[in-house]
């Protein structure tokens, strides 16, 4: 039997998921190749550089697509390489975080990967049964009682991944036992790692996501001051970093240094050239078009939306994935709610006047944590593409939250959020240019 | 490429409606998955209202309702789901459910005592951090947050909160206020559940806090008397307190500490929001001076800061003061002018509350058809936006004009069709009182066993809700009337 319009709204609003593409089903399903040009940076960088150098930096905006892009690169590597991709987040509190448990992490985040990879040689239970009796010893935990069993496995890593997230005193003794010992740690990490990539004859990769969550003080903490003790892993390494990291001043020389420049920044498609957006009849770039309509229409069948309707939402969102999903997830949901309140309508589409009640919900939820400040912000970055002060607090937590977009191409430059700019036109701040 | 803004200024119980109607479908297409949806609303009492409603329409659907609050020591969103989780093996499973959790705008802003990070500044660095964990709950969950937290979420913790599934925004109905009538009362101060009273932060914590950080110079310092003031307050409002006089003088002390620091801050919507608490103090108590100073003061405030609905709320609360003080052109004059903002930001059920409070001043000064006239209009919007009590209050009125009028069937009739709805709403107080009316009519009309009959009705309720005096008083009239039937 046909399904109900309300039931295809429903189905279209489930595939509309704000969060990243990241079972095999998720990416069979809905997944676009949406930024070639940054997975293959990142890929030649991967195969071509030195694997003592090997560090590579990805960053970019809140929402941009990283994720979904390093779990496509994770996949497109599972052959090749002993792929570990786990996020921070997930691991350890944000209180905590700090070079040594990361690199603690990553320890127990390769060993984890090896138990449900199945290995079972000598070699390897040797390293790991070092590893585990060493952190028992390390950090005065109690695992004496699996001492001596044959396999110390997924079982006692859960335990340890669960003390890691959940107990802060663990988290306190690993950083204070290492503090004055971190090439100890790194020691043993790559002694583990030696033993997988010998027994796999595969390259280790490990990819560290959702670091971009940190607060920038803490990023410097890492990143600025504790670089060498971070880096000391002899294998392959992709950390993801906020935008503001590599605006600062302190922290990008860094970066460039000790990366060799392995910094890749994911772009947002750029919807316009430089200045075309403010014109009165703008003309969109047809390439990035195409690809976020690709994009919408696997999760949102054609014949919901009328085509004006369609090119609208693909243009509200400024080329940013997550405000494209959001955009139209919250037209299906207006759609359902005018079902709701009418079922009598069966002929209910998404119109242009749907997508201006959608897109007007979005803009009072912007609208309610903007400020007198960042709206002279706001105005002076869409009257010359530039903040005065891009790395004011202000300007910064506006890129965040997605009020401005950075978009690049020779050069780099900033607009205003296409939902935001109709907020400055209700201000009248549109035809007025700030003050110098 | 902008699409025309539409009209800003929405109705704000069409909004509502919209918004709720809006919550609803997210959660039942986004059930399987986890769906973060974000619900903002500033009274508690409004709050409720809106869970009970959407948990019992839910249920009916096949989503089971739970709700959790945060724990304010350790207030994770992810240990509530989780405590929610290990409770109920129906969520083990996986199954359709809905969970709600309260408390976040509870937490303490200010660091307390031995805590390096205040409570609210651990729940956001949580927030920030757990999206990933959060993942293994695959329930709709809807987080019940304030105005102002729902602004620093999206500052502090970007991320969570670029994973909103959606924000629904909440806004009370216009706090009601009345004139006195000879038979409605509301009151006009702030009220508190029970529910903030087992939950507000105890005194003597706050007293030490204050106590501690009072060299501090910062705008947090005020929210901290203010609360000071608002538990004594609660206190107070319940019996609680072991000295009424000295609580008030301590609550007025408290507001007045407050209202100096947002003062020096310009923080002009908290000062104005003081203010007004602070003058709804002194109008309970019957300074009406002290009361009519405050109102004044908050609304230059909201003047300047372009709140229309606060500035309209103020004006009728001024209109109530100057009315009290006899002072009835100045009390017209402002309530025209609250009555023009509540057009003007189509705000219909302040519009109707205002067109009541005309009518009651109307009738006070004699002005019998102008009052009608008011009552009639404010009947007609209450009528249209769905709103009964304002419906029971305006026939309320109405019923007694008629009866000045000297209309007794037309009086009759009206306050019959408003007992009604005071019944359905299951107010006791406003039910009496009409039936005290009604009883009144009838006696006079010589029906004196139906009007002994109903002032026995209203005896009876009277001593339901404790009100002994207002009891014993009808007691007093049905003697009085049985005597008179024996006589006769």
């Amino acid at each position: 039997m046909a399904l109900t319009k309300r039931e295809r709204f429903i189905a279209a609003s489930k595939n509309l998921l704000l969060f990243p593409l990241q079972t095999e089903e998720e990416l069979k399903r809905f997944h676009v190749s949406y930024d070639t040009e940054t997975l293959s940076n990142l890929q030649q960088l991967v195969e071509e550089s030195p694997v003592d150098q090997c560090k590579i930096i990805l960053t970019g905006h809140t929402g941009c697509g990283k994720s979904t892009l390093l779990a496509e690169l994770a996949k497109s590597y599972e052959r090749d390489f002993f792929v570990s991709i786990f996020s921070i987040a997930d691991t350890i509190e944000n209180a905590d975080v700090n070079h040594i448990n990361i690199l603690f992490a990553i320890g127990l985040k390769l060993l984890e990967k090896a138990e449900h990879s199945n290995i079972n040689i000598e070699a390897y239970t040797n390293a790991k049964k070092s590893f585990l009796s060493w952190f028992a010893k390390k950090t005065k935990t109690e695992i004496t009682s699996l001492e001596g069993e044959t396999s110390l496995g997924i079982h006692l890593l859960n335990i340890i991944n669960l003390k890691l997230k959940a107990d802060s005193s663990i988290r306190t003794e690993i950083k204070e036992e290492f503090k004055n010992k971190v090439s100890e740690l790194g020691n043993k990490i790559n002694e583990i790692a030696a033993v997988i990539e010998a027994i796999e004859q595969k390259k280790v990769l490990v990819i560290i996501d959702d670091i971009d969550k940190l607060d920038l003080a803490v990023v410097k903490e890492i990143f600025h001051n504790n670089i060498k003790s971070l880096f000391l892993p002899q294998f392959r390494v992709i950390y993801t970093l906020p935008i503001s990291a590599i605006r600062d001043k302190d922290i990008l020389p860094i970066l460039v240094s000790e990366t060799n420049d392995q910094i890749v920044p994911m772009r947002v498609l750029k919807m316009y050239a430089k200045g075309e957006s403010h014109k009165s009849n703008p003309k969109p770039e047809d390439e990035a078009l195409d690809r976020l309509r690709k994009i919408i229409l696997l999760r949102l069948d054609p014949d919901l939306i009328t085509p004006d309707a369609l090119e609208s939402l693909l243009i509200y969102s400024g080329g940013v994935l997550r405000e494209l999903v959001r955009i139209a997830n919250t037209c299906c949901r207006v759609c359902l709610r005018k079902i709701r309140q009418d079922p009598s309508n069966p002929d209910l589409i998404i119109t242009i006047d749907i997508l201006r009640g959608a897109v007007n919900e979005i803009r009072i939820q912007m609208s309610g944590v903007l400020g007198q400040p960042d709206f002279e912000i706001l105005q002076q970055v869409y009257h010359t593409y530039d903040p005065k002060n891009a790395q004011s607090e202000n300007f910064l937590g506006l890129l965040k939250s997605l009020s401005v977009i950075e978009y690049i191409n020779d050069r780099r430059w900033y607009d205003v959020h296409p939902i935001v700019v109709d907020l400055l036109a209700e201000r009248g701040m549109l035809n007025v240019a700030p003050s110098p | 490429m902008s699409l025309p803004l539409p009209n800003d200024s929405k109705d704000i119980v069409r909004d509502n409606q919209d918004n709720y109607d809006s919550l609803i479908v997210a959660v039942e297409s986004g059930m399987g998955e986890l769906n973060l949806l974000l619900a903002v609303c500033d009274d508690v009492n409004f709050r409720d209202e809106i869970i009970n409603r959407y948990e019992a329409e839910l249920k009916q659907a096949g989503i089971e309702p739970y709700q959790n609050q945060l724990n304010s020591r350790d207030p994770s969103l992810y240990s509530a789901l989780y405590d929610l989780v290990s409770q109920h093996e129906y969520l083990q499973q996986h199954q359709q459910a809905i969970l709600t959790i309260t408390g976040a705008d509870k937490l303490f802003s200010i660091e307390l005592l031995d805590d390096k990070i205040s409570q609210r500044d651990k729940f956001l660095g949580y927030l920030q951090w757990t999206r990933e964990g959060l993942r293994d709950f695959p329930f709709s969950v809807v987080m019940w947050i304030s105005n102002e937290l729902y602004k620093l979420i999206a500052q502090k913790a970007p991320d969570f909160y670029s994973w909103r599934g959606g924000v629904f925004f909440f806004t009370p109905p216009v706090i009601n206020v009345y004139v006195e009538s000879e038979i409605i009362l509301e009151t006009i101060v702030n009220s508190y559940s029970l529910d903030e009273l087992d939950s507000s932060f105890p005194i003597s914590d706050l007293e030490s806090v204050i106590e501690q950080t009072k060299d501090i110079n910062h705008s947090s310092m005020a929210s901290l008397y203010r609360s000071l003031g608002d538990a004594y307050k609660i206190r107070l409002d319940f019996g609680a307190s072991p000295d009424p006089i000295a609580d008030i003088e301590k609550i007025i002390a408290a507001w007045q500490k407050a209202i100096d620091i947002y003062h020096q801050f310009n923080r002009s919507a908290d000062l104005a929001n003081t203010l007004d608490r602070l003058a709804n103090l002194y109008h309970y108590n019957g300074d009406l001076p002290a009361a009519s100073s405050s109102y004044k003061q908050s609304l230059t405030l909201y003047r300047n800061i372009g709140d229309l609905q606060h500035e309209a709320v103020t004006l009728n609360q001024l209109a109530i003061l100057e009315f009290k003080q006899v002072n009835i052109p100045a009390s017209i004059e402002l309530l025209q002018q609250s009555l023009e903002i509540h057009k003007k930001i189509k705000n219909s059920q302040g519009e109707a509350d205002t067109l009541n409070q005309l009518g009651s001043v109307m009738q006070h000064q004699g002005s019998l058809e102008s009052a009608i006239e008011f009552y009639r209009r404010s009947l007609e919007i209450n009528r249209q936006i769905g709103n009964i009590k304002g419906e029971a209050l305006t026939l309320s009125n109405l019923g007694i004009v008629a009866e000045k009028w000297g209309d007794v069937d037309l009086a009759l009739n009206i306050y019959e069709q408003s007992l009604a709805i005071w019944r359905e709403i299951g107010n006791i107080e406003n039910e009496s009182s009409i039936l005290l009316s009604i009883a009144k009519i009838r006696s006079s009309q010589g029906e004196l066993d139906l009007a002994i009959d109903l002032y026995q009705q209203a005896i009876k309720m009277y001593r339901s809700i404790g009100n002994v005096r207002g009891a014993d008083t009808i007691l007093a009239m049905v003697d009085k009337l049985n005597s008179s039937t024996q006589v006769n």
